[in-house]
């Protein structure tokens, strides 16, 4: 007999919130910052 | 050296005050630190700009709308006078309507990609299927901006697209006519209609979508970003054997009934 649906989904949630707060990255000012403006930054620069 | 110390925290806590003023009273700061200050999954990538890039999409429409507002008339018989006067004579108003009406090209496509993404990303299940509701309605919204905002020139092709629109609308089911009616303010469109569609483009689909963006965020920061689907470390993922027997990647041990 499997786990029903809607428990393995809520689960499967609370990994997901567990996983990004051990192993995310900050929004602000990681992910805006540093991922979108400095990495295109870099990029333009080394061509 | 100890003065200069002094006086650069003097000069940060009253920097500090008007926060601290408005923290108290509102709690506005706490929630701007709520949505900045938040984790997201390690491996998300420029595809989940497209939402942010969206957003700003309707930023322009919304901040250059108010300029083309503050000098277009809305009734026929002035209104195609007033588009001339602005693209023709106003300081940069060629540049501001060209920004709303490609604007609007603009806001459409990438809601379309940011929608292709969540879809293909399976950003739309449980738990994230208000706000793709949500997101839909957003789409909806914008798409009757256009239908709307498309009549205001008040040329020739704007009145027949409308009166083509107009008609698709009036052979939906049950409402069709009622709507279409509605929409030209009586049996055909009229004079009543210009300022209709005015108030419906400039009042009650921008701030139907404000609120629906407001609340598309909040669900977005609550229950967070997805991984793309292909990362071998996406939040949220199945560990141990029994995640690889559920995608087939690992036999199930054999039983004595089997027999090969």
């Amino acid at each position: 007999m499997g786990v029903p649906l809607s428990e393995r989904n809520r689960a499967g949630h609370k990994r997901y919130k567990e996983d990004v707060e051990r192993e995310g990255k900050s929004f602000w000012p990681y992910a805006v910052l540093h991922d979108a403006i400095m990495s295109s930054c870099r990029s333009s620069s080394s061509r | 050296m100890a003065t200069k110390t002094s006086r650069k925290h003097s000069l940060a806590d009253a920097a500090l005050i008007p926060l601290d003023w408005t923290e108290e009273r509102s709690g506005l700061v706490g929630y701007t630190k709520w949505f900045l200050f938040r984790k997201v999954p390690h491996d998300i990538s420029w595809a989940q700009t497209l939402g942010a890039a969206s957003l700003t999409a309707f930023i322009v429409q919304a901040t250059t709308g108010v300029f083309l507002a503050m000098y277009y008339k809305p009734d026929p018989s002035n209104a195609y006078s007033s588009i001339q006067n602005i693209t023709e004579e106003l300081t940069l108003g060629w540049l501001v309507r060209g920004m709303h009406k490609w604007g609007a090209s603009v806001f459409i496509i990438l809601m379309f990609l940011h929608m292709a993404r969540v879809f293909l990303f399976g950003a739309y299940k449980y738990p994230r299927e208000l706000n793709w509701i949500l997101g839909a309605l957003i789409l909806v919204s914008g798409m009757a901006e256009g239908f709307t905002g498309y009549l205001l020139p008040w040329d020739n092709t704007a009145y027949w697209a409308t009166v083509v629109g107009i008609n698709i609308n009036a052979t939906g089911p049950f409402v069709g006519p009622f709507l279409a009616q509605f929409l030209q303010g009586g049996l055909m469109i009229g004079p009543d209609t210009l300022p209709k569609f005015y108030a419906l483009h400039m009042l009650v689909l921008p701030g139907a979508i404000m609120a629906l963006i407001g609340l598309h965020l909040y669900l977005v920061v609550r229950l967070g970003v997805t991984s793309p689907p292909w990362s071998k470390t996406a939040a949220g993922r199945e560990r141990g054997p029994e995640a690889g027997a559920r995608e087939g990647l690992i036999r199930e041990p054999a039983t004595e009934g089997d027999s090969a």
